[in-house]
């Protein structure tokens, strides 16, 4: 194509960009999603500019690889940070006016209801008045809620029950009309009534309620009707001055406050160190093993000379092939210590006392743990191995058989090193992969077995599963502020081992440039 | 070319389905939702009203209710579990329903007492709990005292059968609770509004105590095997292995699956009192950011609080209806009547936030217990220790 075309191209993409830009900013500020605006308009903006400006022409092959990273990557780790920072928790979710308002709105049932009758006169499109029939007498009513003076309408009522056979000339509406036109605005309206209101209660009554809760605005504090108890605002809630809070909360900015909680209080420091050995040892172990077990293999199913390769191949595989939520459930039954596969076998040999307690006493638990990862793992670590297997230029081999050189040594000469290049980067991912597997840790054992009862933390709990249980087992439901903060805590942990680990296998590359 | 805006502005989280006047929009599961459907085009066809049933997964409903109705994007009811009552009403998303006393008097107490808190914060459909379930090859008769099921387990149980006389899915709170309440134990008492009190934690009363050092004989006479989790069980059931066992509704579609003519009865008594399970009640809430709680409530009172309604509901999936007519009307089926007879000895589950504080210490206590690790006493009173500790009660 040439430039003209391309010219041409371009304009219109961007005219219909640019007008698909004002037609939903448009909308969406129509809709009062003013939150929307910005971003449509920017990122029309931002786009046209991608593809004018000559100076942003790399920028447009990155753009959309950032785009992505920001909002998937750098936006939810943003996102957490902050939130450690807060105490978003249960009863502290919604803003501070949503909570005045909720509470506002609670109101006290009268017993026996107080139901009036209501009847509205219009059209579909026009709301006259309503009228509602109370003891005293019809009370008409303004589509805004005012309490208007009956006498300033034309209300003949032939039969005398209070209810006007029409208002200014207006028929009175079916229900079914004034749902359909007019309940949007009457379900608005709160008439000052006794004590309290009189709102929309069915789709023929107004009732009267009592509000349980005033607002004072002046002292900005919540008052109890019942009782007169002052709530005053605080922080993040409102409380009496006896101290006895009211829900719901607001939340807010609390600094680095979970970060000292996290330090001083015991209950989540305490077990910290255990969980973090044993998460490191885990994540460590589960690879060694792992790679040891799927490079051996690897080697094996790399010789020509064996029979059957094709099929011990594909056999050793089927753990991979296997989704991992079912294997490890078969695995865990395997290993319960009273009806499992393992105990009965053993039992079976040696006798009805024989077993061993495989997920009920820790060790065991990490041990079973650990054996189930590998089973679960090699598959990758053996199927990554012969592909860098083949990569290895044969003439070394050849080389170094002529300088005689015994298997032993090739192996850890050539074979290994070489292998370590294309292989130490998938090894970090798969420790940082391991060092987070919520999952197997979740499904074989909970983190169980209990260490000591009212820790949350068991025996084989890593990081991920006790900020977990922290999390959501925690005081009072959701303790969203504190997973955050073992969040924050957690991708620290992994960013600097990954970042060690990045720069030292930046070594291993260095033997392969000098090849 | 709107609809495309729709989704355009839908995938940037600006729900388009969000809570308007004049318009009801349903939360349900998948089992429910054609049910809600229906009762919803009935009611649009009566009044002109429309609603509106998404279809979101059970567990999902809580969560994504609690992010989406402060933003104004939830929708007006909810389907959901009791014990979500007490969260949702510290976030102040739920609204109170003005049951009016004609309909009260049609529903089970203990499932309205299940959605209370201070107020009524939901309408229930379906109740649950634990019963004793047993196979009726295995074991005639349920008996009526639960000595007589551990003299008949002294002599059926074998381990290395294995075989069971009796079993119990431990360490498992929920299922050995009737044993701790059958003796007095309770989780949190009521204060002086009828709310339940946090501070007031009865795992280490001196009836929870008693229950539990019942229980600790049975695993220390090996009668029960510890570490019996719900697949183990399940698959020894199925094989005829397990004569009788404390679960609830759930495992009789296996069982039966399996061929295993099932009977269903209340616990025995322990020592002459009654074991009263955890009752789990599902039902509708209705959030407090709904501008329609007068149509809500008229849709509510009038179209899901019927009969035909709740035999729908029933019909979709058979849990016990909460709704005494629509009980009354299925109550033929032994099976559900058995359930039904154990759990109306029941206690709701607590409904307040922070029984998600007790249930992990307290599961750490059962299995410390059924480990034979630690004296009933030790380990219940080192819980509640804990618990208390945790909730700010000390």
């Amino acid at each position: 194509m040439d430039g003209l075309g391309k010219t041409i191209l371009k304009i219109l993409f961007l005219s219909a960009l640019g007008a698909f830009a004002i037609y939903w900013a448009a909308l969406a500020a129509l809709a009062g999603d003013w939150k929307v605006v910005p971003f449509v308009v920017l990122g029309a903006a931002g786009v046209s500019w991608l593809l004018l400006s000559e100076r942003a022409y790399p920028l447009r092959y990155l753009a959309p690889g950032l785009l992505f990273m920001t909002v998937m990557v750098l936006v939810p780790v943003v996102y957490n940070i902050y939130i450690s920072f807060t105490n978003y928790s249960t009863g502290h979710i919604l803003r501070k006016d949503q909570a005045i308002q909720v509470l506002t709105s609670k109101e006290i049932p009268t017993s026996p209801p107080v139901r009036f009758r209501f009847t509205a006169y219009g059209t579909a499109d026009y709301l006259r008045v309503i009228v509602i029939s109370t003891p005293e007498g019809p009370l008409f009513v303004s589509p805004e809620g005012k309490v208007m003076d009956p006498g300033s309408f034309a209300a003949p009522d032939a039969n005398g029950d209070g209810v006007p056979d029409s208002v200014d000339g207006y028929p009175p509406l079916g229900t079914r009309e004034f749902l359909a036109n007019h309940y949007p605005a009457v379900q608005r309206i709160r008439i000052p009534w006794e004590e309290g209101w009189l709102r929309l209660a069915t789709l023929r009554d107004f009732g009267y309620f009592i509000p349980r809760y005033r607002y004072d605005p002046e002292r900005d504090a919540i008052i109890d009707t019942r009782t007169g108890k002052v709530y005053y605002a605080g922080l993040d809630r409102f409380v009496a001055e006896d101290g006895e809070p009211l829900d719901p909360g607001w939340p807010r900015w609390v600094g680095l406050a979970n970060y000292i909680r996290f330090i001083r209080d015991p209950r989540y420091h305490q077990a910290f160190g255990r969980v973090f050995l044993w998460n490191v040892v885990w994540a460590v172990l589960s690879v060694a093993f792992s790679f040891v077990l799927g490079l051996a293999l690897a080697i094996l199913l790399n010789d020509r000379n064996l029979r059957l390769r094709k099929l011990y191949r594909s056999l050793l595989i089927v753990p991979y092939a296997i989704p991992a939520f079912i294997s490890i459930l078969i695995w865990r039954g395997f290993f319960n210590t009273h009806v499992g596969l393992f105990n009965e076998v053993l039992k079976s040999w040696l006798g009805p006392r024989a077993g061993v307690p495989w997920l009920d006493d820790p060790f065991w638990a990490r041990f079973s743990l650990i054996f189930t990862n590998v089973w679960l793992t090699y598959p990758y670590m053996m199927l990554v191995s012969l592909g860098a297997l083949q990569a290895i230029p044969g003439e070394l081999y050849e080389a170094a058989a002529i300088d005689g050189a015994g298997p032993w040594k090739r192996f850890t000469t050539i074979t290994f090193p070489l292998l370590m290049v294309s292989v130490a980067p998938l090894l970090i991912g798969s420790f940082s992969f391991n060092f987070n597997n919520f999952t197997i840790i979740w499904l074989m054992t909970q983190g169980g077995p209990v260490v000591e009862i009212g820790s949350q933390a068991g025996a084989t709990d890593i990081l991920l599963s006790y900020a977990y249980k922290l999390a959501f087992y925690g005081a009072r439901g959701n303790e969203y502020s504190m997973a955050a903060v073992f969040g924050v805590i957690i991708f620290v942990i992994v960013a600097v081992i990954s970042g060690i680990s990045f720069t030292r296998t930046r070594a291993l590359e260095e033997v392969s440039r000098g090849l | 070319m709107r609809k495309l805006m729709l989704v355009a502005l839908l995938a940037l989280g600006v729900s388009a389905i969000a809570a308007e006047p004049g318009k009801i929009i349903i939360w349900a599961d998948d089992t429910r939702t054609p049910v809600f459907e229906e009762i919803g085009k009935a009611y649009s066809e009566a009044t002109g009203i429309p609603v509106e049933v998404v279809e979101v997964g059970f567990n999902e409903i809580r969560g994504q209710f609690i992010t989406a109705a402060p933003a104004g994007e939830g929708p007006d009811i909810i389907i959901g579990a009791h014990d979500w009552v007490g969260e949702l009403v510290a976030n102040g998303l739920l609204a109170e329903i003005a049951l009016p006393d004609e309909l009260k008097a049609k529903y089970d107490a203990v499932a309205l007492e299940a959605f209370t808190h201070g107020a009524l914060y939901g309408l229930p459909y379906a109740r649950e709990g634990v019963a004793l379930v047993y196979n009726k090859a295995l074991l005639p008769e349920a008996p009526a005292t639960f000595e007589e099921l551990i003299d008949f387990a002294r002599d059926f149980t074998d381990p290395t059968v294995p075989q069971y006389g009796f079993a119990v899915q431990n360490p498992d709170p929920y299922h050995e609770f009737p044993f701790l309440s059958a003796f007095g134990g309770y989780i949190f008492g009521y204060d002086e509004e009828g709310k339940l009190n946090p501070c007031d934690i009865g795992l280490d009363s001196e009836g929870a105590i008693t229950g539990a050092e019942y229980l600790d004989a049975l695993f220390e006479e090996g009668i029960l095997a510890a570490g019996m989790g719900w697949d183990i069980w399940t698959g020894l059931f199925s094989e005829g292995r397990i004569a009788a066992v404390i679960t609830g509704p759930w495992a009789i579609g296996i069982a039966k699956g399996a061929g295993i003519d099932v009977g269903v009865a209340p616990i025995p008594l322990m020592k002459g009192h009654i074991p009263k399970p955890f009752v789990g009640v599902q039902g509708v809430m209705v959030s407090a950011f709904s501008p329609n709680l007068p149509l809500v409530e008229d849709f509510l009172f009038n179209y899901f609080a019927t009969v035909d309604t709740q035999l729908a509901l029933y019909e979709r999936d058979p849990r016990i209806p909460a709704f005494l007519p629509a009980y009354e009307a299925v109550a033929d089926d032994p099976i559900l009547r058995g359930f039904a007879e154990s759990i109306a000895n029941g206690v709701p589950m607590p409904n307040i936030p922070e029984m998600s504080a007790v249930w992990g210490t307290w599961s750490d206590a059962m299995a410390a217990i059924g480990n034979q690790e630690m004296e009933p006493a030790d380990a219940l009173k080192k819980a509640a220790d804990a618990i208390r500790e945790v909730l700010g009660c000390k």
